[in-house]
């Protein structure tokens, strides 16, 4: 078990709520979305959840236990942060010799195999790596911990189409391997969508929709077609999402996939796909 | 305890390589003055000596107590350690260090005071030679110098632009306070402070232990208050 509670919690910077009255469950073993604008209180959440920061009223509890000033709740947690943190004079193979000692089940075997596999110098210092590689070794270092939480915030900053390519599938791999806890916070949501089970999003401060991709994919699709009749067919629906080639049209329609006009459809040559969860996504958080 | 000291023995990587330069160059400079005392001094039987190896120790622990905090700080809050736990493990690496210190001084003392007129700072406050006291001497004292360097460096962490700046500038408010009170005091402040240290230094009865014990409550009271400041500390780039 690996149950993450927040129970109404809210985090004030001077007169700024950055975080209003939280509540979520984060079930064990999904691999969690983490989605909201800038400065929307996500990474406010992840510091808060991670015994970074403290908020101003609540709780967040990890199997019933406290995860504020409470080592045995951290240690089951790993937090790849944005910011560097490690010492810029160490090795990043001195770094993994020292997780080791704070989270004993790091596998430092598969730490330096992954470290091969994406071409970062163990024996590089961190000053010494690039954005992209700095994300690298975070990312390398939060997969081989072993921990039973595992919380990436930004974790392709920087990364090439082939690092985060090799970054998803090696998630995905790892998850498999072992099932648990993940949580990943980005603003690429289109690449991250295939690899997550659940998505939280946050929009100024509040909690705004926390639900399997599945079911919130539900809640709208795409239609496409010769323009006109793609307009005919949207009239009086909710479209949060067009573009236009030519003559071609294709807009995404806010409205239960389930409701969608298959006769009418039909009758204007329209054909229908799955809405993007970037777009959703927009439409949420765009109020 | 186990999960402390695991912390502890990172922090103490980080004191060991400072400790190496440091004991390195004092090394190269007592060789110095050995070979220029028997090279150059005519007359051996003078009244001059040499010192300050002691007194350098003390800046070197204050310095670092000024720098063991901000990197030790971020690298355990990347490996979730909490504020707690990284507290205490302080605390002993700084009684250890310490402790380490002191021994590594009375030893270099003693040595160099076989070889030539050498005195340290503690024989020439209490002009008395008892290795014990030495050894408790310093060591309180470093513990005291180490914490005021951790608490200092944590003030400055904590603050923003406006309250360092506050801070920086707060010994000149207080040398201009104790001058202009003991202008209006005629002398009195001044006479005050002097009998302050003199008693806490334990001079008045030439009592090394008397300093030994406000030094450790020195200790103490950095300490706590560097664990008012950490408490809450949060992640500052």
């Amino acid at each position: 078990m690996s149950k993450i509670e927040i129970k109404g919690i809210t985090k004030e910077y001077g007169t700024t709520k950055a975080l209003d009255n939280i509540n979520l469950t984060i079930e064990p073993n999904k691999i969690y979305g983490l989605l909201g604008r800038n400065g929307a209180g996500k990474t406010t959440l992840l510091n808060l959840m991670t015994n970074k920061l403290f908020p101003n009223s609540g709780e967040i509890t990890l199997d019933g236990q406290t995860v504020f000033e409470n080592d045995k709740a951290l240690g089951r947690i790993f937090y790849m942060m944005e910011k560097n943190l490690y010492p810029l004079g160490l090795k990043v193979k001195e770094i993994f010799q020292w997780t080791k000692e704070y989270y004993p089940s790091f596998d430092t075997k598969y730490a330096n195999e992954l470290s091969a596999r994406f071409g970062l110098d163990v024996n590089k210092k961190i000053k010494a790596l690039s954005t992209g590689y700095s994300s690298i070794f975070k990312a390398i270092a939060a997969l081989a911990s072993n921990a039973d939480i595992i919380i990436f915030d930004e974790p392709i900053l920087g990364l090439d189409a082939n690092h985060r390519d090799m970054f998803y599938k090696e998630l995905i791999a790892n998850y498999s391997e072992k099932p648990k806890t993940m949580i990943i916070s980005t603003h690429l949501i289109e690449e991250v969508a295939e690899v997550l089970e659940e998505v939280i999003i946050i929009d100024k401060g509040k909690l705004i929709r926390k639900e399997s991709v599945e079911q919130l994919l539900t809640t709208a699709y795409a239609v496409s077609g010769e323009a006109s009749k793609v307009d005919e067919y949207i009239n009086g629906k909710k479209v949060i999402g067009a573009e236009t080639m030519g003559k071609f049209k294709s807009v995404v329609v806010l409205e239960d996939i389930h409701k969608k006009n298959d006769m009418l459809a039909k009758e204007l040559n329209l054909e229908f796909a799955k809405a993007e969860l970037q777009k959703l996504f927009i439409s949420l958080t765009n109020s | 305890m186990n999960n402390i000291l695991k912390v502890s023995k990172y922090q103490l990587r980080d004191f060991k390589a400072a400790m190496i330069i440091y004991y390195g160059i004092i090394l190269a400079i007592s060789a110095i003055i050995i070979i220029s005392y028997f090279t150059f001094v005519s007359n051996p039987d003078g009244n001059g000596h040499f010192s300050g190896f002691g007194s350098s120790a003390l800046i070197f622990m204050f310095i670092s107590g000024l720098n063991c905090f901000k990197s030790n700080f971020k690298f355990m809050q990347a490996n979730n350690v909490s504020r707690k736990r990284f507290f205490l493990a302080n605390i002993v690496t700084l009684i250890l260090v310490s402790a380490f210190m002191a021994l590594l001084n009375s030893v270099l003392s003693n040595v160099l005071s076989r070889i030539i007129p050498y005195r340290d700072i503690f024989e020439q406050i209490y002009q008395k030679h008892f290795i014990l006291a030495d050894l408790t001497w310093f060591f309180s004292l470093f513990t005291f110098a180490t914490s005021l360097g951790w608490f200092i460096t944590m003030l400055y962490y904590k603050c923003n632009s406006l309250m360092k700046t506050i801070v920086s500038l707060s010994p000149i408010f207080v040398i201009a306070l104790i001058i202009t009170l003991n202008y209006i005091t005629d002398g009195a402040s001044t006479r005050g402070i002097s009998r302050f240290f003199t008693s806490t230094l334990g001079l008045t009865n030439n009592n090394p232990y008397i300093a030994v014990l406000s030094f450790l409550t020195g200790f103490v009271v950095m300490t706590a208050l560097s664990w008012l400041l950490l408490r809450r500390m949060p992640i500052k780039e």
